[in-house]
């Protein structure tokens, strides 16, 4: 089924219903930026360690490319990267620019960060209430490297004995590569945030005062994708031990092969297929992927997985799954219901029942009010535009009983 | 203008090969068509009996519609569900696991003999298969429609077996 609106096809109502549910709704992107700049004002009050020593406070990773869903095993909850670019000197001391951090946001007893604070190997994070939580990772701009290109610092308080570390990074290249890349072509963008806003009624009420271009309930299938593959990521990984593939690198594979199209499904399976083949082709030379920053070569992207081809392999056996769900669901003979249990697996079970009830209330409407077409020997599309192939079919209503002559 | 037996199964030929008339009657009057459609994504077994009547005025609206069975997969009866346990069916005595698809309203009435039933009543199948399928996913109907009320059955003027009197005639 194709149409003008994307979603007026059931199955990809589904798919953009599953991703619009576990996806950081616009409302709450904006009360993460609220609470960073919250955090950042506060980090610099008067007494602050850091008072006068903070550059700016930027999003980084999913944040920075508006492709955050809601963290591993935990639907209500969020996990927001956020770069604190410090005012430090070349060459601190990891454990001293950390601490420094934790120290400004924690404040003294009574302040409003005080028990909401922990000190991480990386960086600061700072529990929310409602499920939220700000990874707030410090670093010092290196002046003389490509824009952005920043020290960041390790330093694990449960392990003092391993040696801290500075590592190179550069957040916003990457972010600023993706964006570019992935930039919707279609109009899928639009319908997206159409629906999204349905659902996020505050971002909804807000959403004139926004830029089109800055939006940010509009992406593309390339950016839907990725929150996808995420999820199914996450699912996958619920109950196993271990890391797994990290969203930094399947962003950058996604940003290699970008791909903007009308479909979501079709985006789907492209950029799974894509990420597959990258690993693939990594074990057929017996080695594990490689990849890093395309902004920062230092700035390994797999240095933490997969560390071994067994972890490498277990996730193209994962990918293996998904392509076979998406070739099934576009070309087996399956109903809604077979669909729904084909995805529950997938995405998991909330996501995906909410999504087939959401596609369910666009049927039941263009049902009732008589906005479906239908293509000669079978096939129903929805919404009021016919196409060439497909007629309109007129009102009618259900009855039931018996049959009266 | 009432359409014949013959306009409407040149109109099922042209809009639906896939639904073959595979019986007509000797009077010529009654046929039945059967063959696959896939509203969605799931395949099913249809068959579709009409009588065309005479004069409009012999039969009621509900007494001459087409009838439309889903062979196979056989329909799911889930009475815990919403409008359980089929929605929008009209019973059928002499095969229960067959029921007739109940597709619109005969007391407004919303189709008459003057439609072409692959005009109306296959794509108003392929909507009710298409909610249905949603049902069995939600156990929620939302593809619409009512019950009969008191005034619908005083209406009426005779209750059913029609369908199998009008195979017979088939």
């Amino acid at each position: 089924m194709t149409n003008e609106d994307p979603f007026d096809d059931p199955l990809e109502a589904i798919f953009a219903e599953a991703a619009i549910r576990v996806q950081l709704p616009p409302s709450k992107y904006q009360l993460a930026c609220d609470r960073y700049d919250a955090v950042s004002t506060h980090a610099e009050r008067d007494g602050s360690p850091l008072k006068d020593k903070i550059a700016r406070f930027y999003p980084q990773g999913s944040m920075a490319i508006g492709a955050t869903i809601a963290a591993r095993g935990k639907d209500e909850e969020y996990d927001i990267d956020i770069v604190a670019e410090l005012l430090l000197p070349l060459g601190s001391c990891p454990k001293y620019v950390l601490d420094l951090l934790f120290n400004a946001i924690k404040g003294d007893e009574g302040s409003i960060y005080y028990e909401m604070v922990k000190r991480r190997t990386r960086c600061v994070t700072i529990y929310y209430a409602d499920g939220m939580h700000l990874d707030i990772t410090p670093v010092i701009l290196r002046e003389d490297r490509l824009e952005r290109t920043s020290d960041l610092f390790h330093d694990d308080p449960d392990e003092p004995q391993e040696p801290a570390e500075t590592p190179l990074t550069n957040a916003c290249g990457i972010s600023e590569t993706f964006k570019a890349n992935t930039v919707d072509t279609t109009g899928f963008a639009e319908a997206y945030a159409r629906n999204t806003r349905a659902l996020d009624l505050l971002a909804e009420a807000e959403i004139e005062e926004v830029d089109p271009q800055e939006d940010i309930a509009r992406k593309s299938s390339d950016v839907v994708a990725l929150q996808l593959i995420k999820r199914f990521r996450n699912t996958r990984y619920k109950d196993r031990n271990g890391r797994m593939p990290p969203s930094v690198l399947l962003s950058k594979y996604v940003s290699d092969a970008s791909n903007p199209s009308q479909s979501l499904v079709y985006a789907l399976g492209y950029h799974a297929a894509h990420i597959r083949k990258q690993l693939v082709t990594a074990e057929a030379r017996g080695r594990l992927v490689d990849e890093s920053n395309p902004a920062c070569v230092e700035d390994s992207f797999t240095d933490r997985w997969p560390l071994t081809r067994t972890a490498q392999q277990e996730f193209i056996s994962d990918l293996d799954e998904l392509l076979a769900v998406l070739q099934q669901l576009k070309t087996g003979d399956v109903s809604m219901a077979e669909m729904q249990d084909l995805l529950v697996p997938i995405f998991g079970d909330f996501p995906v029942k909410a999504a087939v009830r959401a596609a369910q209330d666009r049927v039941g409407k263009a049902s009732r009010s008589a906005r479906t077409t239908h293509k000669p020997g079978g096939g129903i599309l929805l919404g009021a535009a016919a196409s060439v192939i497909s007629r309109p079919a007129r009102a009618s209503t259900n009855m039931g009983g018996r049959l009266f002559k | 203008m009432m359409k014949t037996l013959d306009q409407q199964i040149e109109a099922m030929a042209n809009d639906y090969p896939n639904l073959a008339m595979v019986r007509r009657s000797p009077s010529g009057r009654s046929c039945i068509w059967k063959g696959s459609i896939r509203p969605f994504r799931k395949t099913y077994d249809l068959e579709v009996f009409y009588h065309a009547p005479i004069a409009p005025e012999v039969f009621t609206i509900s007494g001459c519609q087409p009838l439309v069975q889903v062979r196979r997969p056989t329909l799911e009866r889930h009475p815990d569900y919403d409008e359980g346990p089929i929605p929008h069916i009209y019973a059928n005595d002499e095969e229960p696991a067959y029921p007739y698809l109940c597709l619109f309203d005969p007391f407004k009435p919303e189709w008459t003999p003057d439609d072409l039933i692959s005009a109306t009543t296959i794509p108003w199948a392929e909507r009710w298969l298409l909610n249905y399928e949603f049902w069995l996913a939600t156990k929620i109907w939302e593809g619409g429609g009512r019950h009969l009320s008191t005034d619908d059955i005083k209406r009426a003027r005779k209750p059913s077996e029609v369908s199998q009197q009008l195979k017979g005639a088939a």
